[in-house]
């Protein structure tokens, strides 16, 4: 049995103006304060069973209940399920020998979990203001703040992995392969509904159902292991396919991101891009588009996915002088995706620092690109965020035991690391990973962000 | 071999299990929680509850209205000839230059999102103070008309096709249809007839007889409009008091179009068409001094500064007996005769004696022609109430029942704010794309006057 209480509460004083020597918000000029206070509480029950059959079949059992404070006042409990096994089955007698395989081992699993709303997402409110009346005084008043729903349920998790471990000649090959299938029930979301409504622009809702399938692999691969070279390497990787399978009762489309880009609708990936496609015709042959010479499709179209759905990284290492000195690397490739590259949206709508609208010897698609961002249409604006990234690279060096000993230290080893040490893209904007990070949907977009930044580490490091 | 050779529990019996579920259907006080940080329905009954509501919603229409920098009065200044923008993000730019697009967000969005936080928070509210307080039939009045002011306010400047939506005290949805120009303007008049009949006290009387001909004059029904606002005297004013207390209840005409660094300045001449607001000296009805603010953009300096709202406190007139005459001069000229022209003339000039604390020169001769009277009465309409969110229904109504061009109406031509940029065709805003989301919707029914 699990309860958690988690309480919130922050009052805080600012004063402005002290008078010389003055240190505290009393002795302002002006002062004012604010209070908040949240709370949120859990109650979950939870179990498991474990058998092990022939020290071969492992099974696991197990369900939990939580109901939560948070909870709509009409959404009960909610239980989440977990059935796990695994199986060597290279131990098992009718399993043919191979001198290269170690072990084989099958995995499935099936587990369930959630996310609870906010401590007042389900809850229908109003704020407190002031009020400047006729007198010119000031008065409380409150009004609407949040809809609530009470129908607010907790997003409701499901998967299903399938997958192997194999490890082969003599340990030094080892691979995993696992096979997902997330489903996503009652997905929470804050969507945005129609102002008309009550001038509130969002409402938590349980959004409809999402799903989630891909395969990941890692394989470690040791290519040599002697005393005075060692050479091994990792590859990970991974795929994803997200869908929206269906939206909730009584839920429209959602447009969410910047400029209302992304929408959110059955049979689409979550926070897609949507836009309108054009073509260009340059009528007059003088190179130089005018609107006239762009024709707009009548409607938005889906264009791609916002994040990766395809990733893999190579971590390569070697080991020199007796494994004293290590050398390895990071380098990552994510590719199958678009990103809106809304800096420049914001310059070609400007028309002021934009090449497409100022350079007349920019391409024809270019200057089409731009000129319609001044129609709001930003399909031009949306580039292929492939890249391929030179993420980490590090030398480390174990220094000789006397000389730790010197220290008073039993082991001392330095390391230098470099991250984000190079970047291969044909995205034209900062980085294609420099992301918009303010918490709203705006998703993987670029609005003037910072790239992720190359530095230098050295460490030392002495054990005692 | 050995089947189950081995099995554990992991956490407890079953019958401890079964203990615990019952504890917890048994308990359920363990997961209530208060909500201090908000205010719940339950809270706002009662007579206290009543006014604070009323309290709330009525800031909120003043917030929508003349609060924020992005109010009814700024923007919709910002489509007509009173002010311009001088920022560089595309939902103030693209506003001022006739150009809107339903995706800009931002400032675009805010006055309808607060016109429908007005609208619908007095409903709720007029309901409350209706059941714990149906003696005090003047404040009940009042609910009445700011709510007929606020479905007005989103008839004159937006394209037709604004719903007018509702969610019930259950919590559920009922999404209004879109309602043309002329289905906002009578819900308004409804509400504003609710007003009128409550009304007790004369102020009352006159905030909503007022609205009330404001709403007939936008559905051309002039004589019934000067009916309407024939008690009102000229020295009536309704008027909507800010605060420097909080950013909320701050003049926002004036942080719009007055303080360095602005995202607004007040204009003259604009795009062609506009009107010399800013003449010299100035007139009295538009106040204004040279000054050497520079714009939010950095580009444009030295622009001239608004003295009809100084301070962030500074009230504004929402309704006033001035409106009421040129409500009455308007219907006059309607006639089309010389005598009816005379009438109106002669009704301008008596406002111009009297109408402010000292008289204004008389205008020197009555127009002639129809179409010169017009003019002369949008004009004096313009210079009497200027920055009050009055120009750009006028403008409208200019196209829509005088049967003036758009184009020799607002301004055209190239923008001196955006020096490479030319004003568009809008003569309206759009409604903003967030009320896609209601699926009765499917954009403007049309941008027409």
């Amino acid at each position: 049995m699990q309860y958690i209480r988690n309480a919130v509460g922050q009052t805080t004083g600012t004063g402005i103006a002290l008078p010389p020597g003055g240190v505290t918000v009393s002795a302002a000029a002006t002062r004012s304060s604010s209070q908040t206070a949240s709370e949120k509480r859990t109650l979950g029950y939870y179990a498991e069973e474990l058998l092990t059959v022939d020290e071969k079949l492992f099974i696991t059992a197990g369900v939990r209940r939580d109901a939560a404070s948070a909870f709509g006042r009409n959404a009960g409990a909610v239980y989440y399920p977990k059935l796990g096994a695994s199986w060597m089955v290279s131990d098992q007698s009718f399993f043919p020998r191979f001198d290269f395989v170690n072990s084989l081992r099958l995995r499935a699993t099936y587990g369930a979990s959630g996310q609870i709303p906010g401590a007042t997402d389900a809850v229908r409110y109003y704020s407190a203001g002031p009020t400047t009346l006729s007198s010119g005084s000031d008065t409380p008043g409150a009004s609407i703040g949040s809809l609530g729903n009470v129908l607010l349920k907790p997003e409701y998790s499901a998967e299903t992995e399938m997958g192997f471990d194999l490890t082969m000649f003599s340990a030094k090959t080892n691979l995993e392969v696992t096979s997902y299938n997330k489903k996503t029930k009652d997905a929470l979301i804050r969507r945005l509904i129609a102002p008309s409504l009550s001038g509130l622009s969002t409402q938590f809702v349980n959004i409809g159902n999402i799903q989630n399938t891909g395969v990941e692999l890692t394989w470690n691969q040791k290519v040599l292991d002697q005393r005075n070279l060692a050479i091994d390497f990792t590859v990970t990787g991974s795929t994803n396919k997200n869908r929206m399978l269906k939206l909730g009762d009584g839920v429209s489309p959602i447009a969410s991101g910047n400029r209302n880009t992304q929408r959110n609708l059955p049979g689409y990936p979550l926070f897609g891009l949507w836009d309108k496609s054009f073509t260009v015709n340059d009528a007059n042959a003088d190179g130089i588009v005018v609107l006239s010479e762009i024709t707009f499709a009548d409607t938005a179209t889906y264009r791609g996915a916002t994040f990766p759905t395809r990733e893999v990284a190579f971590s390569p290492s070697i080991e020199l002088l007796n494994h004293k000195l290590r050398i390895s690397s990071q380098i990552d490739r994510k590719w199958n995706f678009l990103k809106f590259n809304n800096t420049l949206r914001h310059q070609c709508m400007n028309g002021v620092s934009c090449r497409g609208r100022y350079d007349k010897t920019a391409s024809l698609e270019m200057q089409a690109a731009a000129l319609a961002t001044s129609q709001s249409v930003f399909t031009g604006m949306f580039e292929d965020g492939a890249f391929m990234r030179w993420r980490e690279a590090s030398v480390s060096y174990e220094m000789p035991t006397k000389w730790a000993n010197a220290l008073r230290a039993s082991r001392w080893s330095m390391v230098l690391t470099g991250r984000n040490l190079g970047v291969s893209t044909k995205y034209s904007g900062v980085d294609p990973e420099a992301a918009q990070s303010n918490g709203d949907t705006r998703g993987n977009e670029e609005y003037f962000s910072t790239p992720p930044l190359r530095y230098f580490t050295f460490r030392m490091n002495f054990s005692f | 071999m050995s089947y189950f050779s081995t099995a554990r529990r992991a956490v407890r019996p079953a019958g401890t299990l079964a203990a615990a579920f019952v504890l917890a259907s048994c308990s359920p006080d363990i997961l209530d929680v208060g909500t201090p940080d908000v205010l719940s329905e339950s809270v706002l009954t009662g007579s206290l509850g009543a006014t604070t509501l009323r309290n709330g919603s009525y800031q909120d229409f003043v917030v929508a209205f003349s609060g924020t920098q992005d109010g009814f009065v700024v923007s919709t200044g910002n489509m007509a000839d009173e002010i311009k923008t001088t920022d560089t993000f595309a939902d103030r730019y693209f506003t001022n230059e006739r150009r809107q697009n339903e995706n800009f967000g931002g400032a675009t969005n805010g006055i309808y999102n607060n016109m429908h936080l007005a609208r619908t928070g007095l409903a709720t509210a007029i309901v409350g103070w209706a059941k714990v307080k149906p003696a005090s039939k003047d404040t009940l009045s009042e609910m009445y008309a700011i709510r007929g002011y606020v479905e007005n306010f989103l008839a004159e400047p937006y394209c037709s096709g604004v719903p007018f939506s509702a969610v019930a005290a259950d919590g559920s949805f009922t999404y209004g249809q879109p309602l043309t120009l002329a289905q906002m303007l009578a819900t308004a008049g409804s509400s504003l007839d609710s007003a009128g009949t409550l009304a007790v006290g004369a102020s009352y009387k006159n905030l909503a007889a007022v609205g009330k001909g404001r709403v007939l004059l936008n559905l051309g029904q002039f004589a019934q409009a000067a009916a309407a606002v024939s008690s009102v005297p000229t020295n009536f004013k309704y008027t909507l008091f800010h605060s420097v207390a909080t950013g909320r209840q701050q003049n926002g005409i004036y942080n719009a179009t007055f303080v360095a660094g602005s995202r607004y300045t007040v204009g003259t001449k604009e795009g062609v068409n506009g009107l010399d607001f800013l003449a010299t000296p100035a007139d009295p009805r538009v106040p204004w001094a040279p000054s050497t603010r520079t714009g939010f953009d950095g580009t444009n300096r030295n622009l001239p500064l608004e003295q009809k709202y100084p301070a962030q406190n500074s009230s504004v007139v929402l309704a006033d007996g001035i409106e009421a005459r040129l409500i009455e001069a308007e219907a006059r000229v309607q006639g089309g005769a010389q005598s009816d022209r005379d009438a109106m003339f002669a009704l301008l000039n008596t406002l111009r004696a009297t109408g402010l604390a000292t008289a204004i020169a008389p205008i020197p001769s009555a127009p002639t022609t129809q179409n010169d009277a017009v003019d002369l009465l949008f004009k004096e309409r313009a210079f009497w109430m200027w920055l009050t969110g009055h120009r750009l229904g006028d403008m409208r109504r200019l196209i829509r029942q005088y049967g003036r061009n758009s184009e020799t109406v607002f301004p055209i031509g190239p923008v001196d704010v955006r020096p490479g940029n030319s004003f568009g065709t809008d003569v309206n805003f759009v409604v903003p794309f967030p009320e896609r989301n209601n699926p009765n919707f499917q954009g403007c029914i049309d941008r027409k006057a």
